[in-house]
C-alpha cells in the first residue's frame, strides 16, 4: 500500500522498538535478564568472593531465613542466610549471586564467539559461493552432524576443566548454526537490487558487505542469538552439573545443582533455588527470543 | 431493464490496525443488472479489491469491516445472511478470479482435481461426472483435456490464469470478481486471455466486475466503467459516455497521463500531487488537493452525486445541474 | 555521428539443468550520444539481461562494448569503477532496490563517499540537498527512510542516486512499470527533463508499447535473446517489418471502446531460449511462417532506409 510520509517518521529503531513493547511477556523477559545482570555486576556489593567460597561447616544446611553466627576473617559475625545455607555452611544466595554473574558471562561471551565467527564464515560463502562455500558449508555440516553436548563434553574432556575451555567448547559447537544462518540471509539479500546498484556505483566488496548486506540479515540472528543465550547457559549448567565445567568451590548454577543433589529430600533449599534461577533465566531468553522475532519479522509488517 | 441482481449502497469498509484507522471504501453505491459487465478502475489504494472482497464477506479479519451501507445480491442483503448460506453463494453463485494465478492454485494437486473439488462441494456430483465436466471446462478455456492430470508448475503464466478461469466457472456463478486478472501476463498472452474472457461473458450472459488499473483492458471487455479515487467512485457510465466524454477532473487527468499510441506528445500532463493517505483523506472532496479546477468551497463540501442521462459524477463543478 | 555506446555481438547464456539457455544472442546495436533507445519484449526475452551485460553487473560471455570508445568489457576492476561514475542504472522495483536501512541521504550520498566526490560534511550534504532538488524531492525528506514514501518518491530517491556522479549514459530497467499511471506520467516527464538538461544517453528497457514510444528515439524489439527488428521510433508504429513486432503492436488493449475486433490473436506462448534450433525463433508461432523460416537463422538486416528487421519476408511488408 502507498503510504505517504507520516507525521512522524521513525528510524527502524524507534519501529523496532514500538513493537516490541506491545508483546508484554516479552517486555517482563527483558527486565528480568536486566536484574540478572546488573546483580551479577554487582555481586561483589552484595557478598564478597571470599565468603561465600569458605566453609562454614557448623551452619551447615541452615534453613531459609537463618540468623547464625559465622567465622569472618577471624572475627565471629551474626549473618544472615536469606536462602539458607548449603551443605558447607555456605550462603545459598551469595553463591546465587555470583554463580549469575559467570552464567551471563558464559552467555554473551560464547554467542559473541560464535556470532563473529559463524557470521563472518557464513557472509563468505554466501557472498562468494563457489569452492570457498563448499568448504565452509561442509565444516558446519561435519560439526552440526556431532550432538553438540557430546561435542562439547569431548573438547572439555581433552582439555581440561576450566572457564577458559567451557567458553571455548560451548562457543565451537555453536559457531555451525550462525554459518548457515548468515549464509541462508545473505543469499536472499545478495540478489535484491539494491545491492546490485552499490555494485554499480563502484562500491567495493567489503563496502556492499558490510554497507548492504548484513545489516539487512541481522534481524534473524538476532533471535537466533537470543535463543542460543540461553542455550548455551543451560550447557554450561548442564557441564558444570557433570563436574566438567566450573570447579567448586567457586560456585556455578550446575555445580551448586550437583552438590546439592544427595540432599534433595533433607535440604530442598540448595537446590530448588539454584534449579529457579536457572529456570528463570532461560524462560526470560526464550520470551525475550520470541518477542524479537514478532518484532523483527518484515513479514508482519504493514 | 430488470431488476438490479447485484445492488451496493453507500457501503463503508475500514481496516483497523494498532495505529490507525483506514478508510479504505468511502461511500460507494451501484448496480449491476444481470448480464452487465462494468470495469473498476483506480490507482493502488483507491479501493477497488476492497469493494470486491466485502461483496463475497472475505474482508481480512479481524482488521477489516462494513461499517455502514448493505449489498444486496439476487434480493438478498448479503450480510444478513448466516455464514452457512454464504459459503454456498461463494463460489458457486459469486466467484472470483485473483491476480496471480501462481498462488490461486495449489502446488501439490493436478489442476483437474482442484477444478472438480470446486464441483463435487457444491453440486456433489460423482468423480466420473466432476471429472467429465472439468474436462468441458478445460477446453471452454482453451486447454486440451488430456493436461487436466498435470500440476500447475507444468503450465505457464497465461496457461495457469486460464485453470483459475475455468475454476471459477466451474459452477456457473451467476457473477464473476476478476481482480486484475491479466496484469500479471505478458501482452500477447494478456490479449488471449482478455479475448477469450470476452466470448465467455457473451456466451453465458454472466455479470461481470473487471477490476483494473488499465484503462486500455476496461475499453476492451467492460459496458460501463465506475472510475475509483481513495474509496470513492468519482464517475460512473457507460464506457463509450466516459472514455469519450470524461466529466471528472480525476478521470480527465488519468486520460492525460497516458501515453497515447494514436498521437506524439511531448509531455504527458500528469496530475500533480499523490495519492491521499487513506487514514488521513483531505476535507471535502478527496481530489481537491490535486485538481487543475480547484475552486475555493472545495476543501469544505463534500460534493454528492448528480446523476443525469445514466451518468453519474462527484464533482461540485456539476452541482448546479442536479 | 559517432555513438556513445555500442554494442557488438552480445552474449550471455546461462548453462541449466535443461541445457544452455540462450538469453542473450547475439545483439548488437548503437546509440547516439544525448537520444534513446527503448529495448522492448516480453518477459524473459532478455531486454533486462542485455541493460546488465553492459554495465557488467552480470559478465556477459562474449561480444564486445564501446563506450566513448573504450571496451568496457576488457576493463580492469579499477578502470571499471571509474567507468561506473559514467555509467549508471535505474531500477524497477522501487521497493527492493533501495536499502531500507539507509536514509533518503544516505542513499543519494553513497556514491558520493565512494569515488570521493565531496571534502567534507558540508559539501555532501549541499550536493545530496541539490540532487534532491534536482529530482524534485522534498527538502524535509532529507532524513527519511524509504518505507515511509510511495513509490512514485522512491523511484525519485533511486534517480537521484543515478544522477549523483554525473553519469552520461543510463540504463533505465522498466523504470516506471511498478507505478500507477499518474504517477508514471511524474517520472516519465522527470526522465525527460533531465535528458534535456544534462544532455543524457538512456536505454530504455520495458515491456510496455506506449511507454517505449514516448520515450524512445529508436526502438529495438526483442523476442527469445534476439532483436528481430529495429527502427525510429513513429516509424515502428506506423509500419511494422516483422510479424512478431505487428502482433506485438496488434495486442495492444487499445484506449478506444470496443477497439478489437474478432480478428486472430497470436497463439501460443513464449518458450524459453533453451539450446535453440536454428532458424527463426519466432517460426512456431509466426502467422507467415515458411519452410526456408525453419532451416536457418535468418539475417537482421536493413529492409528498408534506417530500418531493420529478421524477417525473410520484410521486404513483403513494406
Amino acid at each position: 500500500m502507498s503510504s505517504p510520509v507520516k507525521p512522524h517518521p521513525r528510524t527502524p529503531w524507534q519501529e523496532f522498538w514500538y513493537r516490541f513493547r506491545k508483546n508484554k511477556l516479552a517486555v517482563g523477559g527483558m527486565g528480568v535478564i536486566l536484574l540478572y545482570v546488573s546483580i551479577a555486576l554487582c555481586a561483589d556489593l552484595f557478598y564478597s568472593w571470599d565468603f561465600i567460597v569458605g566453609n562454614q561447616i557448623p551452619n551447615a544446611f541452615a534453613p531459609v531465613g537463618t540468623k547464625a553466627v559465622v567465622d569472618w576473617g577471624g572475627k565471629k559475625v551474626e549473618h544472615l542466610y536469606i536462602l539458607g545455607a548449603d551443605n558447607f555452611g555456605r550462603d545459598v544466595l551469595g553463591r546465587m549471586i555470583h554463580g549469575a554473574r559467570v552464567s551471563m558471562i558464559i552467555g554473551f561471551v560464547t554467542i559473541a564467539f560464535a556470532v563473529l565467527v559463524g557470521g563472518s564464515l557464513g557472509a563468505i560463502a554466501g557472498f562468494y559461493g563457489g569452492v570457498l562455500e563448499t568448504i565452509i558449508m561442509r565444516g558446519a555440516d561435519i560439526l552440526l552432524a556431532i550432538p553438540n553436548m557430546l561435542f562439547a563434553l569431548a573438547i572439555v574432556a581433552a582439555m581440561g576443566p576450566s572457564f577458559q575451555n567451557l567458553l571455548l567448547a560451548i562457543g565451537i559447537t555453536s559457531v555451525p548454526i550462525y554459518v548457515r544462518l548468515v549464509r541462508a540471509s545473505v543469499l536472499t539479500v545478495k540478489d535484491q537490487e539494491f545491492v546490485e546498484a552499490a555494485k554499480a556505483l563502484g562500491a567495493r566488496d567489503g563496502r556492499i558487505i558490510v554497507r548492504h548486506v548484513l545489516p539487512n540479515c541481522m534481524a534473524p540472528v538476532i533471535v537466533q542469538a537470543t535463543l542460543g543465550i540461553a542455550q548455551s547457559i543451560l550447557s554450561a549448567t548442564f557441564l558444570s552439573f557433570l563436574g566438567l565445567g566450573i570447579q567448586p568451590p567457586a560456585p556455578e548454577w550446575g555445580n551448586m545443582l550437583s552438590e546439592a543433589r544427595p540432599y534433595i529430600i533433607s535440604a530442598p533449599h540448595t537446590l530448588i533455588f539454584p534449579g529457579l534461577a536457572i529456570m528463570t533465566v532461560i524462560l526470560a531468553y526464550n520470551l525475550i527470543g520470541d518477542g524479537l522475532r514478532d518484532a523483527l519479522d518484515p513479514k508482519l509488517r504493514r | 431493464m430488470g431488476e438490479a441482481q447485484l445492488s451496493i449502497r453507500n457501503l463503508y469498509v475500514e481496516y483497523h490496525t494498532d495505529e490507525e484507522v483506514v478508510h479504505a471504501v468511502n461511500g460507494i453505491s451501484l448496480d449491476l443488472e444481470q448480464g452487465e459487465s462494468l470495469g473498476l478502475v483506480g490507482e493502488t489504494g483507491a479501493g477497488k479489491t476492497t469493494t470486491a472482497l466485502s461483496i463475497l464477506g472475505l474482508l481480512p479479519k479481524p482488521n477489516g469491516k462494513v461499517t455502514s451501507g448493505s449489498i444486496f445480491f439476487e434480493g438478498k442483503e448479503l450480510s444478513q445472511i448466516p455464514e452457512e448460506e454464504m459459503r454456498q453463494i461463494r463460489g458457486n453463485r459469486i466467484s472470483m478470479i485473483f491476480q496471480d494465478p501462481m498462488t490461486s492454485l495449489n502446488p501439490i494437486f493436478p489442476v483437474g482435481e482442484q477444478i472438480a473439488e470446486a464441483l463435487e462441494i457444491h453440486f456433489s456430483l460423482s468423480k466420473e461426472q466432476a471429472a467429465k465436466r472439468t474436462a468441458e471446462l478445460l477446453e471452454l478455456v482453451g486447454i486440451p483435456r488430456n493436461r487436466m492430470g498435470e500440476y500447475p508448475h507444468q503450465f505457464s503464466g497465461g496457461m495457469k490464469q486460464r485453470v483459475v478461469i475455468a475454476m471459477a466457472l466451474a459452477c456457473n456463478p451467476k457473477l464473476l470478481l476478476a481482480d486484475e486478472p491479466t496484469t500479471a501476463l505478458d501482452v500477447t498472452i494478456q490479449a488471449q486471455v482478455l479475448r477469450m474472457i470476452r466470448d465467455l461473458k457473451r456466451r453465458m450472459r454472466t455479470t461481470l466486475i473487471l477490476i483494473s488499473h488499465d484503462l486500455g483492458v476496461v475499453a476492451q471487455i467492460c459496458d460501463t466503467v465506475a472510475i475509483m479515487y481513495a474509496g470513492k467512485i468519482m464517475e460512473y457510465g457507460k464506457i463509450e459516455d466516459v472514455f469519450h466524454h470524461p466529466l471528472h477532473p480525476y478521470t480527465e487527468g488519468l486520460f492525460a497521463s497516458i501515453p497515447r499510441l494514436d498521437r506524439t506528445q511531448k509531455r504527458l500532463s500528469s496530475i500533480p500531487g499523490l495519492i491521499p493517505d487513506p487514514s488521513n483523506l483531505p476535507s471535502g472532496c478527496v481530489f481537491h488537493p490535486r485538481c487543475p479546477y480547484r475552486m475555493d468551497v472545495c476543501n469544505q463540501i463534500v460534493p454528492t452525486t448528480v446523476e443525469w442521462e445514466g451518468r453519474k459524477v462527484q464533482c461540485l463543478k456539476y452541482q448546479e445541474l442536479s | 555521428m559517432e555513438p556513445l555506446l555500442e554494442v557488438r555481438h552480445l552474449k550471455k547464456y546461462f548453462h541449466t539443468g535443461y541445457g544452455t539457455l540462450h538469453a542473450v544472442d547475439d545483439v548488437s546495436f548503437r546509440i547516439p550520444k544525448g537520444s534513446t533507445l527503448g529495448l522492448v519484449g516480453e518477459s524473459g526475452c532478455g531486454k533486462t539481461t542485455t541493460g546488465r551485460s553492459i554495465l557488467r553487473l552480470i559478465e556477459p560471455t562474449s561480444g564486445e562494448v564501446l563506450f566513448k570508445g573504450r571496451k568496457v568489457l576488457d576493463a580492469t576492476p579499477s578502470e571499471l569503477r571509474a567507468l561506473r561514475s559514467e555509467m549508471q542504472i535505474i531500477f524497477q522495483d522501487p521497493y527492493s532496490s533501495l536499502n531500507p536501512r539507509m536514509t533518503v541521504s544516505q542513499i543519494i550520498g553513497e556514491p558520493l563517499l565512494i569515488h570521493r566526490r565531496a571534502r567534507d560534511k558540508k559539501e555532501l550534504e549541499r550536493k545530496v540537498r541539490d540532487l534532491m532538488e534536482k529530482v524534485e524531492l522534498a527538502d524535509r525528506l532529507y532524513g527519511a527512510y524509504p518505507h515511509e514514501l510511495d513509490g512514485g518518491r522512491r523511484q525519485r530517491i533511486g534517480i537521484a542516486r543515478a544522477l549523483s556522479l554525473h553519469p552520461q549514459f543510463i540504463v533505465c530497467d522498466e523504470p516506471v512499470s511498478a507505478l500507477d499511471v499518474s504517477v508514471q506520467a511524474q517520472i516519465l516527464n522527470l526522465l525527460k527533463d533531465l535528458q534535456e538538461e544534462l544532455g543524457l544517453t538512456y536505454l530504455f528497457i520495458t515491456h510496455d508499447m506506449s511507454v517505449v514510444k514516448h520515450m524512445s528515439d529508436t526502438i529495438a524489439v526483442m523476442y527469445l535473446g534476439q532483436i528481430v527488428e529495429m527502427a525510429p521510433a513513429e516509424a515502428l508504429f506506423e509500419k511494422q517489418l516483422h510479424p512478431y513486432t505487428q502482433a506485438l503492436i496488434s495486442a495492444i488493449p487499445l484506449l478506444e471502446p470496443g477497439g478489437w475486433k474478432d480478428e486472430e490473436v497470436l497463439k501460443g506462448e513464449l518458450s524459453s531460449p533453451i539450446d535453440p534450433q536454428p532458424g527463426c525463433r519466432f517460426a512456431p508461432r509466426c502467422p507467415m511462417v515458411k519452410s526456408q523460416c525453419t532451416e536457418q537463422d535468418p539475417p537482421f538486416v536493413e529492409s528498408a532506409k534506417g530500418r531493420f528487421s529478421s524477417c525473410v519476408r520484410a521486404k513483403e511488408m513494406i
